[in-house]
């Protein structure tokens, strides 16, 4: 009887641990600008044709770059930064993305503006510095 | 056929003279190369989020955003406290504007002699008011040949406050080495009304001889309602400088300026990709977000020996 409560206790125990215990994933930040804050109009609000206010205040826009899928997130304030270490950890919730910030024990939720495949997206990239290098070259910036 | 041997001989020498020789010489001009160093130097100060500074960053807490791609080599991250200061303060004297207590130009002279400088630092001091700009010199100034463009400016009696700075920084110069950093502080309340430059041009014309500009707010008014403390707030956070408020002694001020300078950091590194035109820059921290960094908000990137003049 003992022995059997224990058994019950532990595997209680360890699914309380589990759900505690978030399961994050690596990438690296690679790109960074200001541009337009999310304007936190819906899928449905659109479908409506609600019109939507541009918001007024810019924002910082990452591109992290994970194993197999590339996020644009956008911070929701100007201020909003996020770590930029090599390695920096995160998780989906939604449509959000939460980065963990090591230092401080907490995570901050960004809005995911894009995701991409991570293959595409480095096509997409090879391209872009072709065209790139070819417009250097044929202006004389690259011998 | 002695002899006949005794040519082919010389004749064998002398090509196999030939042969060892040039390959040396060849070798000689192969390594007599020239390089092109290609890097981006910024001025960056740190401080915390009580605007307290920090004296022992790493440059491995911070990141560098150039054109949007996040830079985290660096090739040097150097604190420069000890640099030689090339410094131009800017008077402006028109009639809306007063500069504190010490009207008398003596006095502000004796002021601004009186901040803690260093003694291999140079300090310029230009003036301009209803009268053709003045320039005094207060110790190690700039060569004077180059102050002939600025004190022979008209003014009409108005206030060509962009056109000085633009003159200004011409004055001041590139700096002449790694060792020696220039700065404009402006005392002003940002007005102009008869400049043919722009804000945007002076703000070129300090990045182009990688300056910082401090801008001390004459007027007291605040940004939101003031389109000449916008005009110091646009110059001062474009080249990496700050917004000061008027201190009741010009030497308050000049110590805020001072430690600030003395407090940077420099950075260089090889930009990630060779554009030529202006690159947007931030500085951004790696781990503690509650760190603040600052540095001017562009540079021109030009390809190859123009890179230097054009940080």
């Amino acid at each position: 009887m003992k022995r059997s409560i224990c058994i019950v206790a532990l595997l209680l125990s360890a699914v309380a641990v589990s759900a505690q215990t978030r399961i994050y994933q690596h990438g690296t930040v690679t790109r960074m600008r200001i541009g337009r804050c999310s304007s936190g109009s819906s899928l449905l609000a659109n479908l409506a044709g609600i019109p939507v206010q541009e918001p007024a205040e810019n924002c910082p826009e990452y591109t992290l770059v994970s194993d197999r899928v590339v996020y644009v997130v956008v911070g929701k304030h100007s201020n909003h930064l996020i770590p930029l270490a090599e390695d920096i950890r995160f998780r989906l919730r939604k449509n959000e993305l939460l980065v963990l910030i090591d230092d401080e024990n907490r995570e901050t939720s960004l809005s995911v503006r894009e995701m991409t495949l991570r293959s595409e997206w480095e096509n997409d990239e090879a391209q872009r510095e072709q065209v790139h290098r070819a417009h250097q070259t044929r202006n004389g910036f690259i011998p | 056929m002695g002899v006949h041997r005794f040519t082919r001989l010389v004749i064998a020498c002398a090509a196999l003279l030939i042969i060892f020789s040039s390959p040396a010489q060849a070798e000689e001009k192969e390594f007599s190369f020239k390089t092109t160093v290609e890097e981006v130097r910024l001025t960056l100060v740190a401080t915390d989020k009580d605007n307290r500074y920090i004296r022992n960053l790493s440059p491995t807490e911070l990141a560098i955003i150039d054109n949007e791609r996040v830079v985290r080599e660096f090739r040097s991250f150097l604190a420069v406290p000890e640099v030689r200061l090339n410094v131009l303060i800017v008077l402006d004297a028109t009639g809306s504007v007063s500069i504190g207590p010490q009207r008398d130009s003596a006095n502000v002279l004796q002021s601004i002699a009186g901040a803690p400088w260093y003694p291999q630092d140079s300090i310029s001091v230009l003036t301009f008011g209803s009268a053709a700009p003045q320039l005094a010199c207060l110790k190690n100034c700039p060569d004077q040949s180059r102050a002939t463009p600025v004190t022979n400016m008209r003014t009409g009696g108005q206030t060509p406050l962009f056109d000085v700075l633009v003159r200004g920084a011409k004055y001041l110069g590139v700096p002449n080495s790694g060792e020696e950093r220039s700065v404009i502080v402006l005392f002003s309340d940002g007005e102009d009304n008869f400049s043919l430059a722009s804000a945007s041009q002076v703000v070129r014309a300090a990045l182009d001889i990688d300056a910082q500009v401090y801008t001390v707010n004459l007027s007291g008014s605040s940004p939101e309602y003031s389109r000449g403390a916008r005009n110091l707030v646009q110059i001062a956070r474009a080249t990496g400088g700050l917004l000061l408020p008027m201190d009741n002694d010009i030497t308050l001020n000049l110590q805020t300026v001072l430690n600030d300078m003395r407090s940077a950091y420099v950075v260089t590194y090889v930009p990630p990709e060779r554009t030529p035109g202006r690159h947007d820059v931030y500085v951004h921290p790696i781990r503690n977000l509650g760190l603040r960094l600052r540095t001017r908000q562009s540079y021109v990137y030009s390809t190859g020996e123009d890179m230097r003049a054009s940080r």
